[in-house]
């Protein structure tokens, strides 16, 4: 059989750019939360865990929105991005309950 | 019957149809070349390539974040770490004498499935509180591993006690030292030093008499307290045990357990000895002795009460020398020495 593509599906499998972004600003973040942790520094830089999921969330978001494209890496970046945010809330929690001091 | 002749032409009306449509589709379908062909295939492989990294290199970014998340949940949830920390910190009110520490000091690192405390301990000698070293534990979970203790004494206590190198001991045991050795290191020592000494009884007593019996111008800091087990210094298993007692002094201390509100040191005392039995396997690993025997103990204690056979005392060298005309006391062992801060 003839590969072939009928005129007006155009690349529909391919993903969008803010997807894309999303996921790699998402991995981004997360690699700079792996060096934080594995320095043991003791504040988390906030870049990694607030703007930069913010953003992948925002890019996430906008590539969402499309019927034409995967959205596979942008429901990838919301989800990391999200685990990010979870991460670090459930993170100030559990310090808090261990060894407290006022 | 009828109704199905009706039937068939119609769904072979819309098969046709269907065909129809099918070849108009085909006259639309505009065939690739060669190289569009390949062009497609490169496009799917790089995007199967590029698909299969970012996803590996996100699941691999996961595995520190997730697996440093477990752990803190883990000692945070029930409190799992403060426990742990209370539990240390208790074991050394009543296994050292005469040593405290601030819990509010206390460090704590977390690592992958792992934790671990660091401490400073104090010895109160004359009327002064001095740093004697820090403790360093290192749990695995709930798990703690022997403590690496960094001891500046001059005069440190047995790291592997056995009845030999006991220092308090029990009026029914004999004693491993010689009796006059420590009042004679007392006369040497100038006046306008302050000392700790570990005195030993002529029989049991009761905390408070003690206290009555001794002259006004020192301070009792620690009661060595009759378990049932000091006769022997050993437990059922012949494993070398440690004197338990606790401080005679009310502890200003923030968060020191015997900071009590109306509670008395005795009644702090038996709580955190249930306390230890309840996790005497973490109470063994920071104690110097490797048995503590703690049921056995706790239960001989509630059942004949508080009677001490031992004691630290601190204050001037001059008037602790007037302890050897105390008949209760059967023999004395110098422990540290300071600088006069007596006032």
């Amino acid at each position: 059989m003839e590969l072939g593509i009928k005129k007006k599906a155009k690349h529909k499998s391919l993903p969008t750019i803010s997807g894309f972004l999303s996921f790699l600003i998402a991995l981004i973040s997360l690699a700079g939360l792996n060096v934080a942790l594995l320095i043991k520094e003791k504040v988390f830089p906030g870049i990694f865990i607030y703007q930069l999921p913010m953003l992948s969330i925002f890019l996430g978001i906008i590539g969402l929105f499309t019927r034409k494209r995967s959205r596979l890496y942008a429901i990838w970046g919301i989800s990391l991005s999200i685990f990010l945010f979870i991460f670090t809330l459930l993170m100030v929690v559990s310090s808090l309950s261990i060894n407290y001091k006022p | 019957m009828s109704d199905e002749k009706n039937h068939v032409p119609n769904e072979m009306d819309d098969y046709q149809n269907y065909l129809k449509e099918s070849m108009n589709g085909i006259n639309d379908f505009h065939p690739y070349t060669e190289e569009g062909q390949k062009e497609i295939v490169n496009l799917g492989k790089n995007m199967a390539r590029k698909t299969n990294i970012m996803v590996s290199l996100a699941i691999l970014l996961l595995i520190v974040p997730i697996m440093t998340l477990a752990t803190y949940m883990y000692y945070g949830i029930g409190g799992r770490a403060d426990h742990l920390i209370d539990v240390v910190t208790k074991t050394i009110y009543v296994t050292e004498p005469n040593m405290s520490l601030e819990k509010l000091k206390v460090e704590d690192d977390i690592g992958l499935f792992s934790m671990n405390i660091k401490f400073d301990v104090l010895k109160k000698i004359g009327k002064e509180d001095y740093k004697i070293g820090n403790y360093d534990i290192d749990f695995l979970l709930d798990q703690p591993s022997f403590p690496k203790k960094n001891l500046l004494l001059d005069r440190p206590l047995a790291e592997n006690p056995t009845k030999e190198t006991e220092v308090m001991v029990h009026p029914k045991a004999s004693i491993p030292f010689s009796t006059t050795d420590g009042w004679d290191i007392l006369k040497k020592l100038p006046d306008g030093t302050v000392s700790e000494v570990y005195i030993s009884l002529n029989h049991l007593m009761k905390p408070d008499d003690l206290k009555e019996s001794l002259p006004k111008n020192m301070e009792l800091r620690w009661f060595a307290v009759d378990t049932g087990m000091e006769i022997t210094q050993e437990d059922k298993e012949g494993v070398p045990i440690t004197p338990l007692g606790y401080p005679a002094q009310y502890d200003h201390t923030t968060w020191s357990p015997f900071k009590t509100n109306g509670e008395s040191n005795e009644e702090v005392f038996l709580d955190i000895l249930s306390l230890l039995e309840k996790n005497e396997s973490v109470a063994e690993k920071v104690a110097r002795a490797k048995s503590l025997s703690m049921s056995s103990r706790l239960a001989y204690i509630k059942e004949h009460g508080i009677k001490v056979y031992g004691a630290v005392i601190t204050g001037p060298t001059e008037e602790i020398r007037k302890l050897q005309d105390m008949k209760e006391i059967r023999a004395l062992k110098v422990g540290e020495v300071k600088l006069w801060n007596w006032e």
